[in-house]
């Protein structure tokens, strides 16, 4: 009864203020990688919708009754989208890979996107029955509590957005 | 003894100001997530919306303030939600504007709404929650 615990109170103190901290700074990074992925997937999807609307070759449409695209235009616009919206929320670092899926019967590409969970459908190989565009961006972002672990290496946020052309004869 | 006592009564008020403040700083956040969440469903749905028919103006205003409306923490914050369209430049646009872009066109639509949030013992304070979503014009010709 009489013993004095303080150094015993101390530790436990210092415990309970460290859990608090690594749990904020979890939090923060988990709030962090959910707002940027959310930020990703929309920036993928609206570039690709961009690309694939830009790139509608309607000469092709008008001789073979088909719609088909410019794999330039459409690959050219999709990245000058992202760039757009990248630029406009102060994002200088990331990638952007896009690839389009130009005939009228779409096709598949294997390996896209490079890593699977970047698609919602959770897939490593991009498959459309239609002319699409495909967006892959990835953004590096810094963490706290990872940091901690990673030595301050950024974690890649990944995401990937696409678009299809869809005619009705 | 009563040393003892007293120091435990300052720790447990410690501990319960912590934890009040860490409770009510997450319920705020939540609350903040929760309606920019909507707000950035509603912009998109909007965006589209306009990408279809540019002169569905006050259609896409209301589509935005009435999904921040629905946000499950609810509040009714959907009038407070400012709705704005631009071109790919940044440049504000007019409904009327909006209404004349043509086939192909990229504009954006930026949805703000002032939030004031609570925190006990640090007081209120206002955090701008801004959207935007980017569309093209899909309305021939």
């Amino acid at each position: 009864m009489l013993r004095n615990n303080r150094g015993q109170e101390l530790a436990v103190g210092f415990l309970a203020v460290m859990i608090f901290v690594l749990t904020a700074a979890g939090l923060a990074d988990l709030t962090r990688l959910v707002v940027t992925r959310n930020f990703a997937d929309r920036v993928a999807y609206e570039a690709a919708l961009i690309g694939v609307s830009r790139g509608r070759d309607w000469n092709y449409a008008v001789s073979n009754g088909a719609l088909r695209l410019t794999s330039a235009t459409a690959q050219t616009e999709a990245q000058s989208a992202v760039a757009s919206m990248m630029s406009q929320a102060g994002i200088s670092t990331y990638t952007v890979d896009v690839r389009v899926l130009p005939d009228p019967t779409g096709g598949t590409i294997t390996g896209f996107p490079p890593v699977a969970s970047a698609a919602a459908f959770d897939s490593a190989n991009w498959t459309s029955s239609r002319p699409a565009v495909g967006v892959y961006v990835v953004v590096p972002m810094t963490t706290y509590l990872f940091g901690m672990v990673n030595g301050g290496a950024a974690v890649d946020v990944h995401a990937f957005g696409a678009a299809e052309v869809h005619s009705r004869p | 003894m009563l040393k003892s006592r007293q120091g435990n009564s300052v720790e447990t008020l410690f501990f319960v100001m912590i934890f009040v403040l860490t409770l009510l700083g997450g319920v705020e956040l939540s609350r903040a997530y929760a309606i920019r969440h909507a707000m950035d469903s509603g912009t998109a749905i909007a965006a589209r919306q306009l990408s279809l028919d540019p002169s569905a103006w006050s259609t896409a205003v209301s589509t935005v303030q009435s999904t921040v409306n629905a946000n499950f923490l609810g509040g009714n914050y959907g009038s407070s939600v400012s709705v704005t369209a631009l071109d790919s430049g940044g440049g504000t646009l007019s409904s009327a504007a909006v209404n004349a872009l043509s086939f192909g066109t990229v504009f954006r639509v930026r949805s703000t709404l002032s939030l004031t949030v609570v925190s006990p013992m640090l007081g209120s304070f206002a955090k701008n929650l801004q959207v935007e979503h980017w569309s093209i014009i899909e309305r021939y010709p």
